[in-house]
């Protein structure tokens, strides 16, 4: 298993770094703690206050690269015969690259252009077609759309509310942004605090961290200026709510999403405890998922997803998301909600269930760049200081009960995802 | 990989050994005639196995004794062609090194109970699980024949085999599909079990195993005949050359889907017809982004198939409805840059340094490993140092003839008229 080593430049920027002779290719990861979702919407930058529309930090992702001082940076990379590209998720960006050759000097014209951008009205108007077409992506696929909602419903009460379903804007709000806005976005929140850079290869670890800080040395120090609104409680402030979506859906689907706040347990605790109730309770294997399906109200389930927010500031504030096709809303969610709170678990059960994600975590390790998928931000979540394997044999099935007790199951939204017409 | 380093151990049984990961695969496979039905079979028969069995009597125990085991992995598959049919199954022990815990005779022992023990009492199965078994398979199908599909395997299925196999893989209804699975007796797919006792096709290991594990798997799973035959991959389709368009009210964006049959499909072999397609097409650096998206902005994404067992070349593009000519001609360009000399020169160029770097690389990750193996295993595909001396042969002429031999031109056009 990979081990990083750590380091905080002088201007606030997190280097993470580990060098393998084993490995072929380097992997390389700039990411920035600024995404798609709500709380950047409305913030303070420098004593003012600023309101812009959804997918500043998505088309920025786009440009920063495609319209660097470098030209298109990715055709640079791609006559490398590197793997190359970026994501932004809700709550950062990450652009990287894994390759076998000319790599410092390809860290060196990344950081440079996105530390330095040279993007204007010219530059927008050439990037936007693209990512217009992007947002409709959203829009044919029901099931990543349903995942959309319930994410933005994970923000509701606290912040910004936009009609649009898709955190990467609208085509008519893609066409809306202008330099004003995504310069303004980008001074705010790629601030060097919010920096994460993460490099794997087959390399001198002091060497690349040297060779980084002198990049750093010549370039100016970003500050943040910036202020998000965040409340105070984060979870009762959205209210429990039950809502109908119309969609394309060929069969109903059902997203019940709740939200919780436990301050006493580790990410990497709520995601195994979590994982492991999904298991024991909703999985294809349980008795609840065959009864509820030759009882014909439940399809297939379609998985749990966990969410954290704000993971910089508070990272035990998650969202949970249960997925269902189901037939009858009514009588699903009546067991649903039966089954949820029933506090009755099986201690042999629970450390099969260990045994089977050891499993998958020494799989997953069979590809040592599934760091440069799982990127800065997987590693400061769940590996920074921990041993995974040891992790999971740490965990418990009083601690599973403890963290079980802790949940509301209180604040909870449900949205019908339904066929129109 | 490389060729050298494949054992046979017997006549049907390769080991390839390969420590670099935790993984430890094993594969069975078996050969019928293709039919639709027997297909279907197969997929009920060994979905049945994978999680009922005589010893383990639900599917809870199944998955207990496999979490015991350290999630060992049970899965089947069905690759279906012209003539012959495949069911694979395939078998992924975590190395009892890793978790320090010396499990292998008992992860044999399941594997053996699974296979050779299923749930046949008395001459029936059991009814509960192999309803939920017909019911998914419908579920499943019924999902991946809808109207106006977008996942691109299922379309490309949906469009161009079902116009052009005459319904050999799908059905025309679903009531079809539903009586076809309601016809399936205990005692066919008891049957279709014992013929496949008789039918091995070949075994495969991939992995960190020692000799005296292989030779305790195969103590377990001897077979009376396996059987030598070379299956015939190819499958034969013939275009129409026409236009059609479909409209949906359920998609806002619309996909332009052109379709060809390639005239010489044996001209090359088929993993430098997937070097062509990723590397001089597909990638970011291949031709349909330069000019859909970078030189036009039609497109987000776009995508180019080529298929030797099908004899396919298809290019598809997502676009906005209005754009519909505008692509049309974009994509006359893209046919045009691939009859000129100069550009392919450069694209058979770049695509050979990328394909180079990727067999390079590709040993690095075990489950590429077991891919690559049973591939050559299969289907004769080329191993490593083969492929790069096929394609250092490769000419810009042969690309070039590649693409003038391109018939029947068949064009899709799905209209997503959701907000108009």
């Amino acid at each position: 298993m990979n081990r990083f080593k750590k380091i905080v430049l002088d201007n606030g920027i997190r280097l993470y770094v580990h060098g393998d002779k084993t490995m072929k290719k380097y992997s390389v990861s700039y990411t920035v703690d600024y995404g798609s979702s709500g709380e950047f919407y409305k913030f303070n930058y420098d004593g003012k206050d600023y309101e812009v529309l959804p997918g500043c930090a998505h088309f920025l992702e786009h440009m920063l690269l495609e319209q660097s001082k470098y030209g298109n940076l990715y055709h640079y990379f791609k006559d490398l015969n590197y793997f190359a590209n970026a994501t932004t998720d809700l709550q950062s960006t990450s652009f990287y690259f894994t390759g076998t050759k000319k790599v410092k000097s390809s860290i060196y014209k990344l950081i440079d252009s996105l530390e330095n951008p040279v993007f204007d009205t010219k530059a927008i108007k050439e990037v936007s077609p693209a990512i217009e077409e992007e947002t409709k992506i959203f829009d044919n696929r029901p099931e990543v759309q349903a995942m959309l909602l319930s994410l933005l419903d994970s923000y509701k009460g606290f912040n910004f509310e936009h009609e649009s379903l898709s955190p990467i804007g609208t085509e008519e709000t893609t066409k809306m942004l202008d330099y004003d806005m995504l310069k303004l976005c980008y001074d705010a929140f790629y601030s060097d605090d919010r920096k994460i850079i993460v490099i794997t290869g087959p390399l001198d670890e002091t060497d690349m961290i040297n060779y980084i800080k002198r990049i750093y040395s010549k370039i100016r120090k970003h500050k943040n200026k910036t202020k998000l609104f965040i409340p105070d409680d984060l979870v009762s402030v959205r209210k429990r709510e039950d809502k109908l979506v119309k969609n394309t859906v060929e069969s109903d689907m059902l997203i019940i999403n709740y939200k919780e706040q436990l301050k006493d347990f580790s990410v990497f605790e709520i995601n195994s405890y979590l994982n492991y109730l999904y298991n024991y309770k909703f999985s294809a294997k349980t008795n609840f998922y065959e009864d509820n399906k030759k009882d014909g109200i439940l399809l297939f389930n379609y998985g749990i997803d966990v969410f954290y927010a704000f993971q910089n500031e508070i990272k035990s504030l998650f969202n949970m998301n249960f997925y269902f096709y189901i037939t009858d809303k009514d009588k699903f969610i009546k067991a649903f909600e039966k089954e949820i709170k029933i506090n009755k678990f099986d201690e042999k059960d629970f450390e099969l269930y260990k045994r089977a994600r050891l499993s998958d975590i020494l799989v997953s390790d069979e590809d040592k760049y599934h760091y440069y998928n799982c990127l800065a931000n997987n590693i400061i979540l769940y590996r920074e200081e921990i041993d995974y394997v040891d992790s999971i044999k740490n965990l418990s099935y009083d601690r599973f009960i403890e963290f079980y007790n802790s949940l509301k199951l209180d604040n909870r939204v449900i949205t019908l995802l339904t066929k129109e017409g | 990989m490389h060729k050298k380093d494949i054992q046979k151990i017997n006549k049907n049984t390769y080991f390839y050994k390969d420590d670099s990961g935790v993984t430890l695969y094993f594969d069975l496979s078996f050969i019928y005639e293709s039919t639709r039905l027997n297909d279907l079979k197969a997929d009920i028969l060994s979905k049945y196995m994978c999680t009922i069995n005589s010893i383990y009597k639900t599917r809870k125990d199944i998955d207990d004794k496999r979490r015991e085991l350290y999630n060992i992995g049970l899965s089947s598959y069905s690759s279906n062609y012209d003539k012959d049919s495949l069911l694979y199954f395939t078998f992924n022990i975590i190395d009892p090194k890793a978790v320090k815990d010396d499990y292998f005779d008992d992860a044999i022992e399941f594997i053996s109970d699974i296979f050779y023990k299923p749930y046949f009492i008395d001459g029936k199965l059991d009814h509960d699980r192999l309803d939920t078994i017909k019911k998914d398979i419908y579920n499943v199908y019924i999902n991946m024949v809808k109207e106006f599909n977008y996942d691109s395997y299922n379309r490309y299925k949906k469009v161009v085999q079902k116009e052009a196999i005459s319904n050999r893989f799908l059905y025309d209804s679903k009531e079809e599909l539903e009586e076809e699975l309601n016809s399936i007796t205990d005692k066919d797919l008891i049957d279709f079990y014992n013929m496949l006792l008789e039918s091995h096709y070949k075994t495969v290991f991939v992995g960190n195993y020692t000799k005296e594990q292989i030779n305790k798997v195969l103590s377990k799973f001897k077979f009376k005949n396996s059987i030598n035959k070379k299956v015939d991959y190819e499958v034969t389709i013939n275009l129409k050359s026409e236009y059609n368009e479909y409209i949906s009210k359920d998609y806002s964006q619309s996909i332009l889907y052109f379709t060809y049959n390639i005239k010489d499909r044996k001209k090359f072999s088929n993993k430098c017809y997937s070097m062509i397609n990723n590397h001089m097409l597909n990638s970011g650096n291949g031709l349909l982004m330069e000019i859909l998206r970078t030189k036009y902005g039609l497109v987000y994404s776009s995508m180019s198939y080529i298929s030797p067992d099908t004899g396919i070349f298809a290019i598809e593009a997502y676009i906005d409805r209005k754009n519909k000519d505008k692509t049309i001609e974009a994509i006359k360009e893209l046919f045009s840059d691939l009859h000129n000399k100069k550009i392919i020169d450069e694209k058979l160029k770049y695509a050979k340094s990328k394909i180079k770097e990727t067999v390079y690389l590709s040993d690095e990750l075990p489950s590429n490993v077991f891919g690559k193996v049973n591939s050559y295993i299969y289907r004769d595909d080329l191993t490593d140092s083969g492929l790069i001396r096929k394609i250092n042969q490769i000419t810009t002429n042969d690309i070039l003839e590649l693409f003038d031999n391109l018939e029947n031109e068949n064009i899709y056009f799905y209209v997503g008229d959701k907000d108009e």
